[in-house]
This record gives structure tokens, sequence and C-alpha cells, in this order.
């Protein structure tokens, strides 16, 4: 249903020195510079499939998800949305695809939200009987059924987000966008638009594109995962995946034997692998991925070993590593899935 | 767009123009009669002292022709703010609009037309007022032809307006900020339509200029038209002048909306 084909997008940016004088010199002279947000980036999304969108800020994504939804022009690259290139805004396009934009509200914020949903019924030519029918299942699953004619102002931030998912999914869209949906959203709230989402997709099975910086979102809604890096893909697959490929690292655990003598047990110097604990009873090591084995079997040869057990690290803590670090291992560019 | 679509927009601007009852009243009433006392109070000074002997209007037809100007002109250039689209494009409230299947250019001026309900209640209480307290002309005569004839400018006139703001306001996609330029334009719309000063005072070399530019077609011309000072050749050449004018700046706005939209990057999301 989205097929994007080496895509790229350079904003060019207006750079400015802090202070007065580079104020007043830029009312004369200001330096462009380039901004590569997008480069090159390709892969296919499936009917019903949920893929996250994940990257640190200012990485690409919303780049890409507006190119894909038709609101920003490529530099370079393809991209086919329902079978459309999406920034030509083919009316037909429009009527099958949504974004939801956690971060910009898209309702009527003086108007009841029953009054925009009046106005997005007629904008996506919606009949009547369908109209109504999706607006009770989405306000229902979604439980704001009697929040629908209060003035947008006056609900709460939560409230507001489930009004602007009923909006976006009133027309039955093929194609959705979510662009952080869960943004400042309380955990109750966060689950339950998580959990509506999951049925909805059961219901509909629409291609979904999901960005979002909470970690439960990703885990929770998305098999696959697109990993974005300065604007490159550099991943793509599924979301276990990303543990074997970004996380360098096992952890080893070896518990000693009850009662085993001091002088048996190993110092930090002497253990194979980075030391994250160390006691009489147990040991805790960081070991490459590459030399696990080969560490536990020292460990079982040497020191009074009872039981030894390997993980590997938390998917959820992998991605956040890149969030909070930005950087991802430098791996080459995987072809798009089939 | 379609008309059932317009009118729902038209209808939902409307409403919300009506969210607040005193801001509603206070924007309807308070700024058009102290306009209007402003303009009375001056006028009465000029005529009284001798002065604009040469302009074609008697005081009383001056005060006609300026309640008209100034209804006309809330029909013609208000509702939202000036800057709507520019706003739009500056802090990315665009892509909302662009993910709509249906017309930028149109949903904005269905939204200009449901915005002007307060201008609705101003044409009512003015009108009234100029009615009831003002003195009548006895040199002008509207007729109902004549009347007919000024809301048909009007209606030209309220597209060229729209026009010509969105041409200009389509600078935002390169400059950002355009709200001087908006400015500017609307002065310079003000001045050269007859919305300050009527025209006739202009000088005579200035005439000819005044007529081929858009900016008369938009105050003075449907003012004077429904006064019945505009004979029927010149109206139907106005009229005509005014809607090559807005295929102009429609052709013109195209080619700059397909360009801008080229750099827009949806910054605000």
């Amino acid at each position: 249903m989205i097929h994007v084909d080496r895509l790229s997008r350079t904003f060019v940016v207006h750079e400015k020195a802090p202070g007065l004088a580079a104020s007043l010199r830029s009312l004369v002279l200001r330096k462009k510079v380039e901004k590569r947000a997008v480069r090159e980036v390709s892969f296919h999304v499936g009917e019903g499939e949920i893929v996250g969108l994940v990257g640190a800020n200012g990485a690409g994504k919303t780049t890409l998800v507006k190119m894909l939804a038709g609101i920003v022009h490529p530099t370079s690259g393809d991209a086919r949305v329902l079978g459309h290139q999406p920034w030509k805004r083919a009316n037909e396009l429009r009527r099958q695809i949504a974004l939801v934009m956690g971060q910009k509200a898209s309702l009527w914020w003086d108007l009841p939200a029953a009054d925009s949903f009046l106005l997005l019924r007629e904008i996506y030519q919606i009949p009547e009987a369908d109209y109504r029918r999706r607006l009770d299942y989405l306000s229902g699953a979604l439980e704001v059924r009697d929040e629908l004619g209060v003035q947008l102002r006056r609900l709460s931030l939560g409230e507001r987000m489930k009004m602007e998912l009923i909006a976006t999914l009133l027309h039955a869209p093929k194609v959705v966008f979510l662009d952080e949906p869960t943004i400042g959203l309380d955990l109750t709230a966060q689950r339950t638009i998580r959990e509506f989402l999951l049925q909805y997709r059961a219901d509909h099975k629409p291609a979904m594109i999901l960005t979002s910086h909470y970690m439960e979102d990703i885990e929770e809604l998305c098999e696959r995962i697109l990993l974005i890096q300065e604007g490159r893909l550099v991943y793509d697959g599924p979301l276990e995946e990303v543990v074997t490929t970004y996380a360098p690292f096992k952890t080893l655990t070896a518990h000693f034997h009850v009662g085993a003598e001091a002088s048996s047990l190993p110092s930090a110097e002497e253990l194979p692998g980075e030391v994250l604990d160390l006691d009489a009873c147990h040991v805790r090591l960081q070991v490459p991925r590459g030399e696990v084995s080969r560490s536990a079997q020292e460990l079982l040869q040497r020191f009074p070993v009872a039981d030894i057990s390997i993980e590997e690290a938390e998917v959820g803590s992998v991605i956040e590593q890149i969030f909070r670090d930005g950087q991802l291992r430098d791996e080459p560019q995987r072809e798009p899935a089939p | 767009m379609r008309p059932r679509l317009f009118a729902q927009v038209l209808s939902i601007e409307a409403r919300k123009s009506m969210s607040y009852r005193i801001d509603f009243w206070i924007n309807s009433l308070v700024g058009i009669l102290a306009q209007f006392v402003l303009v009375y109070s001056l006028w009465a000074s000029i005529m009284g002292a001798g002065g604009a002997k040469d302009s074609g209007y008697s005081f009383e037809a001056i005060v006609l022709y300026y309640v008209l100007v100034i209804l006309l002109g809330k029909l013609v250039g208000s509702g939202y703010h000036q800057g709507e689209v520019s706003s739009d494009i500056y802090d990315g409230t665009l892509s909302r609009y662009l993910l709509f299947p249906s017309s930028y250019f149109a949903f904005k001026y269905a939204q200009r037309l449901g915005s002007l309900t307060p201008v609705l209640a101003q044409v009512v209480v003015l009108g009234l007022a100029y009615l009831l307290f003002l003195p009548h002309p006895d040199d002008v005569s509207p007729t109902t032809a004549t009347v007919a004839m000024g809301c048909t400018s009007l209606v030209v006139a309220s597209l060229l307006f729209h026009s010509l703001s969105w041409l200009v306001q389509l600078v935002a996609f390169w400059a950002d900020n355009v709200w001087s330029l908006v400015v500017m334009m609307l002065f310079v719309a003000r001045l050269l339509g007859g919305s300050m000063i009527p025209l006739s005072m202009f000088p005579a070399w200035s005439q000819g200029w005044l007529v081929v530019l858009p900016f008369r077609y938009l105050y003075g011309f449907p003012a004077d038209t429904i006064m019945g000072r505009v004979p029927t050749e010149e109206w139907l050449l106005g009229l005509a002048i005014s809607l090559a004018w807005v295929a102009a700046i429609g052709l013109a706005s195209s080619a700059v909306w397909r360009r801008g939209m080229l750099s827009y990057s949806g910054v605000g999301i």
C-alpha cells in the first residue's frame, strides 16, 4: 500500500549567530545552509501492517511522514501511496489517507468536536448512515461519547487527542500516519489509545506508520520498525531483531556456590567481561555478543559457579539508548522487504 | 469545491464567530460606530469650511458614500484576520488543509464569508442609523436597479479582494512573515480604492490609472454604483476590468502556489 523508493528531502535553512551584531548583519547577509532531512530512504508497507518509525529527534521521521501524506514535496526519489504520488494530492488519494499530528490540533478549537465532525463528513462525503455508525463506534471505543458536545478547548489533553483520532478515522482511511499520537498523555490515556489502535487495525486492516518516543507504543503496536539515523534508513525489520543488530553486548549472570571459599571467588580483574555487579554470591558481566560462550566456559572452569544465565538486552532499552545517543552503529542500509 | 461543503465551511465559521458573545458585539458595533463618527466629523468640518467643493458630492451625498464604503468595505475585505493564509503557511496549519480532498483557496474563501457574521450586524445597525438619524442627499438617487448592480459589483469585489490578498500572502512561502506586506497592500487598496477619499478628488492625471488598476473596484466602484453615479456602460466596463484582474491574479497565484509548495516544509508538526 506504501512503496517508497530512494526518497530524499533537503531543506535550505538560514543560520544566524546569536547576538545583536549578528541580527543586524542578517538583515543584509544571510547564511544559507542545506539540511538533508531524509536521504534515499526505501521501504514498503503492506495492508494491515503497523510499522514503527523510530529515531532520535531531528532524524527525519516527521519529514518522511509529511512527504508520504502529501504535505511536503521530496527533493528526489519516488513514493506511491495506494498507487498515487502523494505530493500530487489527488482527491482520490486524500479521501483514503489520514494523518494524526500529536503536536498540532486539527480540529476547531472554539467549537464542540461534533461540529468539526459534521464538517469532516461533508469534506470526505461520508454517507449519513456510515457517519453515524463510525462516530458511534469510535466515540464508544475511545470513551468520549459524552464529550462530543463540549467545546474542544474545554476538554483535557487526552480527550482532545481522542477527538483527533476520531476525526482522523471517521472516513475509514486505508492508510494512516500517526505522528506522536500519545504525546503528553497520562498512562491510562496512552493505554486506551494503544488498545483502540490495535482493535482498529484488527477490524479495518489499514496500513499504519507510527512515530512515537514512547517505547510502549512501539513495542505494543509494531511488529516491524524502521530505524532512521540522520535521515538514513539504517534498519528495516522485526522489532526483536533490533537487539541482535544494535545491542553488541549480552548480560551474563553467574551465581556462586553457597559457602564457597572467599579465595576461590574472582576479583574484578580476573573476570572475562565488563563487571556490572560483583559480590560473594553472584557476578553480572557485560560481554561482547561473539564472546559469550567463551566467557561462560571460562567462568564455569575457573570459579565455583552453581548457576549461570545469559540475557539479551531489552528491546525498549536498546531503542531508548538509540534515542539518547542519537547514534547507531554504522550499518549498511538493507534492501527493502519484499 | 462542492456548494454543500462550501455552505458547511461557511456555517462552521459563522458559528465560530458567535462563540463569544461579548467579543461579537464589541467587534460588531463599537469599531464601526467609532469609524463612522470620525469620518462624519471630519467631513462636516471640511464641508463646513467650504472645502471639497469640486468633489461632485454634497455633504449629504458624502455621508451616504462613507456609510456605503465602510459597510461594503467590511463585506469585501473584512472577516478573518487579514494574514490568515500567510499565518497558515508560517506556522504549518496549512498542512491540515492540504490533507483535505478540497481546494484550500475555496476553503479559505468560505471561511472568510462565514466569519462575516458580525459584519451583517454592522450593516443592519449602521444602515438603520443612517436611515433614521442622518440627512439624505437630493443629488443622488439609489434605485432598485442601481442597488442590484452594486450588489453584483460587491460579489466581484469580494472575489477580487480575496484573490489579491491571497497572492500577496503566498509570499510567506519564502519570506515567512509577511505582515508588513499585507498591511501595505491594505493601505494601498484603501487609498487607491476610494475608501479613504472619494476617487473623484484625486488629480485629473491619475483618473485614467485608477480605472485600470484593480483597487477602485473594491470600494468606491460598488458604492458609487449603488448611489446611481455610475452609468450602465461604465459599470459593465468596470465589471469586465474587475473580472480580468481576478483571472490575471488567479493565474499568477496558481504559478506562485505551485512554486511555493515545492519549498513548503510544514513546520510546527
